[in-house]
């Protein structure tokens, strides 16, 4: 009995594999396989719409991609993108799969595809070099250079002409940017993409410290006394408009600042600001020099 | 003085119990004996108004369910078998026996203070006043706590078991001290299982027995009920007139 | 407790508090601070000594305080001293109460400390009617607390997941301190610590007596079931209320009665005053360090207390199993 199953289970391994060894090899001929449309999933609303500007389409998604510009509508919903089963990605027969990097459970899944012979791409933007170098790798996947000239090379274009207007030699405003929650409010250093714009165009972010500590100290902020504060919300952006203000208003400390006095607390874009903006970097550009010098 | 009349009460598992009559005298030591799950704590807590009965318990001529429970406390004390240690001093756990009588409101009055003296005087724990409860032997332990419901100053005092973890001595000059409480008016009610002790310091004995009170006498009546003895202890009890003869009776074979 | 002792611990509350409106962190200087208190100093000053500095060192005394005599009182009703304000499931309606809010009114957080208030203090009724049912004893109490609080748990775990930018951090949420503290939520919470501290003091003798056991404590002329439920609820109320204004701060109200009843053999009067003063002293100093060592940065206060507090607990169990012999 139990040299049978052993028997099985050897066959079924061997097997496996060959299914394994034939899929890594059919994805090395891209070029070959771009004109026949590759089978693609990339989870999360940004990889997906990262695929697509490269002019690829997906045969499945996470549920928060369903409503990107211009999915095909044969795309099958996976679900929540941090619960995919490997077993639905599998029947899917995908020849690539797009995750995230820093997200834990995109990461353990990804490395259990790979093990069962599916390639994945592991994408990780934390400003626009990154957007760009992902893009070129994509659009280098699909052939399609006609957009990497659309989405990023006129994407450059018009960020550089923003930045390009900045007057120079002006003393450096200061900027905090909260990033709020429905129950909490967090300060975000450098390292977060909407900080970039922001200092690409002269302004001076109070939470410098690359502390490995997250919450700055309200006497810090007193102090500093940022000439700007800009809000990006998570979570239901109109609920959060509605609202605005009161964090501000119902505090005497936060009264204090002169961003608040003189009203220069801002609700930013949740689109442009709060998830990363893709084709719309230099959209984003555009909306922080508005905001900042009050001019197009 | 506590008088019971056609008591039906629980145990806590349900099971009804009952008592015809029995009158527990100011002034006397009586004590409780009977076999494990005779009832006899159940009758001690019922009698100090811990649990619900039909039919009369009357202290001082008054239901003891119509009693305020601080007001019943300063008539009624009571000594569980399940003793607490705590981390706190013998003289104010001394001190809490003083409970019913200043509430949370009211300072200890010079009564307070020389009732809880003359307690620790009385049980030989002035020694170890200022000593904590949970750094006592078992029996230091028990002491303690008869300082506390001495303290309290009640006419009638319940005992559930109180010399279990008391050596020798102790037990012998725990016994003197419950009989100069009843010298001085006091109502003692004890449970106890050594029957040739309770029998030697008791003025009244009741038996339980299948969940009832079957007999009520002084120890010398109850003695000569020879069947009775013999069923619910398994021994006979007879009275000795051997001169070194630690207790009037004595257990026989 | 002696006059004296009482003088003291007031003494070390007031100089720990004065040093901490006093340390300076790069913002205010100590000679600032005297300044701001005479009356002068800049306008920034004077926001960071009176609107940021000193509600939280106010925050701080009356959530330590409040704290650890719920501890205290939870601890000596239930005669276990293992017990504290989370087995009563306060954190986690708290937590509870705070998310469903945040459902309901996002972005709004002035609002978060009654939200939080009002779920301690329902979780604990729950618990009461609950235990009540089931006898009211001390066992009854710790099932219901426990069943109530993993209710509360799960149910956060639901909203988590149904809408995950409500916390966008989770662990944030979960590790209280003063970082945030809004002075309105002072406001809010110090009104009811105060009175409940000094009703809790007052009736302390009867504490005393219901530490000894129903039995005991009946027989001493208290309504154990009565008082038994006065003191809960008084633990929830104090709780509740720090926890509104700090967020979860564990441990606090489990180490600082056992360190106090390691020092302090006496009666509940002194055992609570002790509580009130040493838990202050106690998260004055957690915060101090807390704002001060990472400056312009944060540790919050709850991150310390999980820090002592879990090797703390593994000692007293080892000390608890090492008394009793087994």
């Amino acid at each position: 009995m139990s040299k049978k199953i052993s028997y099985v289970a050897m066959v079924l391994t061997f097997a496996m594999l060959l299914a394994g060894c034939g899929k890594s090899v059919s994805a090395l001929s891209e070029k070959e396989q771009a004109e026949t449309g590759k089978r693609v999933i990339a989870l999360s609303e940004s990889n997906a719409e990262l695929w697509i500007l490269a002019g690829g389409t997906l045969v499945g998604t996470s549920e928060d991609a369903l409503d990107v510009e211009g999915l095909n509508p044969d795309a099958q919903n996976l679900g929540d993108m941090d619960h995919v089963s490997l077993e639905a990605i599998a029947a899917l027969e995908p020849e690539l799969l797009i995750l995230f990097e820093t997200d834990p459970a995109q990461k353990a899944l990804g490395e259990a595809a790979q093990e069962i012979g599916i390639p994945v791409v592991f994408t990780n933007i934390d400003g626009y070099a990154d957007y760009e170098k992902v893009m070129k790798e994509f659009t280098d996947l699909t052939g399609r250079e006609d957009l990497y000239e659309k989405n990023v090379v006129q994407v450059r274009d018009r960020i550089d002409s923003v930045v390009s207007k900045v007057p120079e030699n002006a003393e450096p405003k200061t900027y905090l940017l909260l990033h709020v929650s429905a129950t909490k409010s967090k300060a975000e250093k450098n390292d977060y993409f909407a900080s970039e714009i922001f200092n690409n165009l002269g302004l001076e972010n109070i939470a410098l410290d690359e502390s490995a500590f997250n919450e700055l100290s309200m006497e810090a902020i007193v102090t500093a006394d940022p000439d700007y504060i800009f809000v990006v919300p998570r979570g239901d952006e109109t609920k959060a408009r509605e609202s605005f203000g009161e964090i501000f208003e119902s505090d005497s400390a936060w009264q204090s600042l002169s961003a608040v006095k003189n009203g220069r607390y801002i609700l930013l874009d949740k689109d442009l600001f709060g998830l990363k903006p893709n084709d719309h970097w230099g959209e984003a550009y555009e909306e922080a020099y508005k905001i900042v010098y009050g001019v197009e | 003085m506590i008088c019971v009349r056609d008591l039906t009460t629980e145990y806590d598992w349900g099971d009804p119990f009952f008592v015809k009559e029995a009158k527990f005298q100011s002034g006397e030591i009586s004590t409780v004996i009977g076999r494990n799950g005779s009832g006899k704590s159940t009758l001690l807590r019922t009698l100090v108004g811990q649990k619900d009965y039909e039919g009369s318990i009357l202290i001082d001529d008054k239901e003891c369910r119509d009693y305020k429970p601080t007001e019943r406390a300063r008539k009624v004390a009571f000594l569980p078998q399940d003793l607490k240690s705590l981390n706190i001093p013998v003289r104010t756990l001394a001190e809490h026996g003083r409970y019913p009588y200043h509430g949370n409101f009211r300072k200890m009055t010079g009564e307070d203070k020389a009732a809880v003296e003359r307690a620790l005087e009385l049980t030989g724990m002035d020694r170890f006043a200022h000593k904590a409860i949970n750094e006592l032997s078992g029996g230091e332990r028990q002491r303690a706590y008869l300082a506390m419901v001495i303290a309290q100053d009640s006419d009638m005092i319940l005992l559930d078991e109180p010399t279990t973890y008391m050596d020798r001595i102790y037990q012998d000059s725990f016994y003197k001290v419950l009989r100069q409480l009843a010298d001085e008016g006091k109502g003692i009610i004890e449970v106890c299982h050594d029957i040739e002790q309770s029998f030697a310091y008791s003025d009244r004995i009741f038996l339980m027995e299948d969940r009832r009170l079957s007999f009520s006498g002084s120890p010398l009546e109850l003695a000569e009920q020879e069947n009775l003895i013999r069923k619910n202890f398994g021994v006979a009890l007879r009275r000795t007139t051997e001169e070194d003869a630690l207790y009037p009776f004595s257990m026989r074979k | 407790m002696k006059k004296r002792a009482y003088m003291v611990s007031c003494l070390i509350l007031l100089v720990t508090a004065a040093i901490s409106l006093l340390a300076g962190n790069g913002s205010v200087s100590s000679s600032e601070v005297f300044d701001c208190l005479l009356g002068g100093g800049t306008a920034l000053q004077k926001v960071i000594v009176f609107q940021i500095r000193i509600p939280r060192i106010v925050a701080a005394v009356a959530s330590g305080a409040a704290l650890s005599v719920s501890g205290y009182l939870l601890q000596n009703n239930l005669n276990n001293t293992l017990a504290s304000p989370g087995i009563l499931g306060i954190n986690n309606g708290a937590g509870l109460f705070v998310l469903l809010y945040a459902c309901i009114f996002p972005y709004r957080y002035g609002g978060k400390c009654i939200a939080a208030f009002l779920g301690a203090v329902l979780v604990t009724m729950a618990i009461y009617v609950l235990a009540s049912g089931t006898g009211m004893s001390k066992t009854s109490v710790v099932l219901s607390g426990v069943a109530i609080s993993a209710f509360c748990l799960s149910f956060i775990d639901v909203i988590i997941a149904l809408k995950p930018e409500t916390v966008a951090d989770r662990a944030a949420f979960q590790l209280g301190g003063f970082a945030s503290l809004s002075p309105s939520a002072v406001l809010f919470a110090v009104p009811v610590i105060v009175p409940v501290l000094i009703l809790a003091w007052l009736f302390a003798p009867s504490l005393d007596i219901l530490v000894m056991g129903d039995e005991t404590a009946g027989a001493l002329g208290i309504n154990v079931r009565r008082y038994r439920g006065a003191f809960i609820f008084f633990a929830a109320l104090l709780s509740g209320a720090a926890v509104s204004m700090c967020g979860i701060i564990g441990f606090l109200g489990l180490i600082v009665p056992n360190v106090v009843r390691m020092f302090y053999k006496g009666n509940s009067r002194g055992g609570q005053f002790l509580c009130m003063v040493s838990g202050s002293v106690f998260l004055m100093i957690c915060d101090l360090l807390g704002r001060n060592l990472v400056f312009p940065y944060e540790i919050p206060c709850g991150l310390f207390l999980s820090i002592i507090g879990a090797p703390f607990m593994v000692w007293m169990l080892i000390k608890k199993r090492k008394r009793l012999g087994a």
